[in-house]
């Protein structure tokens, strides 16, 4: 046996005999239990939002409504910015009923979002603009733009290099924010401007479990200078996207290198639940 | 009481208040699964973690939401690497967690202290390098060398391409090696 082979065999060992320490548990009751409090809190959570809008409008008042409904801060384009739609489809009925409105602070907090990974320091700030070219590099469409009811941008600095950039949107309706999600599922093989010395490497979005989410996913971008490039610096887009019935919600995390170390899902599933959590009332 | 409306008493009747068969049925479908499959899971999570409680919190939460998805997961060949994927998920959030309790992983080795069970033989020094690695490497090793997935298939668990696999494997077989090359003394020499 091959010291190759010797380690593996003892890797394979080690792992053996601790899994034999495992616990004996019955889960199957306590899974049930749980299962009931998950549903349950989905169950409140949506019940609320419709029960609110059932008992408010009536459908005709809720087109009214959407059409009119301010912004949650001033009308102007860019981060930390709100925007109102100029367009949307006219709500149908049933529409109305199963549509969600986002709460009136939908954005995650400074400290929800710090740290990601070594990055801290990371501050709301609505007086400075994204790098041009930031969502089309990210593989985004352009959220200022998106025709949504109301929406919600912010983006988070540091002294550093690093940005953390966060979209919520309320569409009209769960056909145009379910549109909005399957847009992305297939992205294209290049994003956004690439520099000539530069190759950019878009993974696909993967569907990933996020609670209260009816659908989620996540992907990253890199951009890594070529060998040529001497002393150049490469780049990651890290993005996750979930939506719960007409609420999209999108983190965006820039930096020059992936403090996930390739597990960009591990930040970005539990930071759209908790914004998520924050979207919605 | 006929089949059709029998309200069940197990707990999940605290939500569903009055279960047809259909649900008597999923449920039932669900318990049996568990029955047969918790004890290799708590093992994957259990390898994970190396914490007892929290491996039962892991599993236990995955299997709650793998109830809730139940009806529309088909594929029942696929439904361990379904809740292998949430324990991964949910053990990264745990880290997640952790770390922005600034509790972040080290690079030292944990104090030996006394080893459970006894092990005279010094064989746990490679399982207390294996604890020292991020949570997605340590994942990918679980998977590839102790429940003997191939590449793709831990791939597909994990949410990430193949040469994510690739790469996160090498990188923790390197640390390992490294840890353990430091004191060869750790590995085997102990006997």
């Amino acid at each position: 046996m091959t010291d190759h082979d010797d380690f593996y065999a003892q890797l394979k060992a080690s792992l053996e005999r601790r899994a034999g320490q495992a616990p004996h548990t019955d889960l199957a009751d306590a899974a049930l239990l749980q299962a009931g409090r998950i549903r349950r809190r989905r169950r409140v959570a949506t019940g609320i939002a419709t029960l609110a809008l059932a008992a408010v409008v009536v459908p005709i008042a809720t087109e009214v409504a959407q059409r009119s409904s301010t912004p949650v801060g001033p009308a102007t384009q860019g981060p930390g910015t709100t925007q109102q739609s100029s367009a949307e489809p006219q709500p149908s009925q049933s529409a109305a009923s199963e549509t969600l409105e986002i709460s009136s602070r939908p954005l995650l907090t400074d400290a929800d979002v710090n740290p990601v990974g070594p990055y801290s320091g990371l501050e709301l700030n609505s007086s400075q603009s994204l790098a041009q070219g930031y969502e089309d590099r990210a593989c985004l469409p352009r959220l200022a733009t998106v025709d949504a009811t109301r929406q919600q941008l912010g983006a988070w600095f540091s002294a550093e290099q690093p940005s953390f950039y966060e979209g919520v949107l309320q569409m009209p309706s769960v056909a145009t924010a379910r549109d909005l999600v399957d847009r992305q599922r297939n992205l294209p093989e290049r994003c956004g401007y690439v520099s000539e010395t530069h190759r950019q490497k878009v993974n696909q979005p993967t569907p990933v479990e996020v609670e209260g989410a009816d659908e989620a996913l996540v992907w990253t971008v890199t951009n890594v200078p070529l060998p040529s490039d001497l002393g150049s610096e490469g780049s990651f887009s890290g993005v996750a996207m979930a939506r719960r019935a007409n609420v999209v919600v999108v983190v965006t995390f820039n930096a020059f290198a992936d403090p996930t170390d390739g597990g960009w899902e591990t930040y970005g599933t539990p930071a759209l639940g908790l914004a998520l959590d924050r979207a919605l009332p | 009481m006929s089949a059709q409306t029998a309200e069940t008493s197990t707990p999940i009747g605290l939500f569903t208040m009055t279960s047809t068969s259909a649900a008597d049925t999923t449920q039932q479908e669900f318990v049996e699964f568990v029955h047969a499959r918790q004890q290799t899971l708590l093992r994957f999570a259990y390898l994970l973690t190396s914490d007892h409680h929290t491996a039962e919190d892991l599993v236990q939460t995955a299997l709650a939401k793998t109830y809730l998805s139940w009806d529309r997961l088909r594929d029942r060949g696929a439904l361990d690497n379904y809740v292998r994927r949430i324990i991964v998920n949910e053990n990264t959030s745990l880290w997640r967690r952790a770390w922005k309790r600034n509790e972040r992983p080290t690079e030292e080795l944990p104090e030996p202290g006394p080893r459970d069970g006894g092990d005279p033989e010094g064989r746990d020094a490679m399982w207390r390098v294996v604890q020292t690695l991020p949570a997605r490497q340590r994942a990918a090793v679980v998977l590839r060398y102790y429940e003997d997935l191939s590449e793709a298939d831990t791939a597909a668990t994990l949410g990430c391409s193949v040469g994510t696999v690739k790469s996160q494997t090498s990188r923790a077989i390197a640390g390992l090696r490294s840890k353990l090359a430091t004191d060869p003394g750790l590995l085997g020499g102990e006997a």
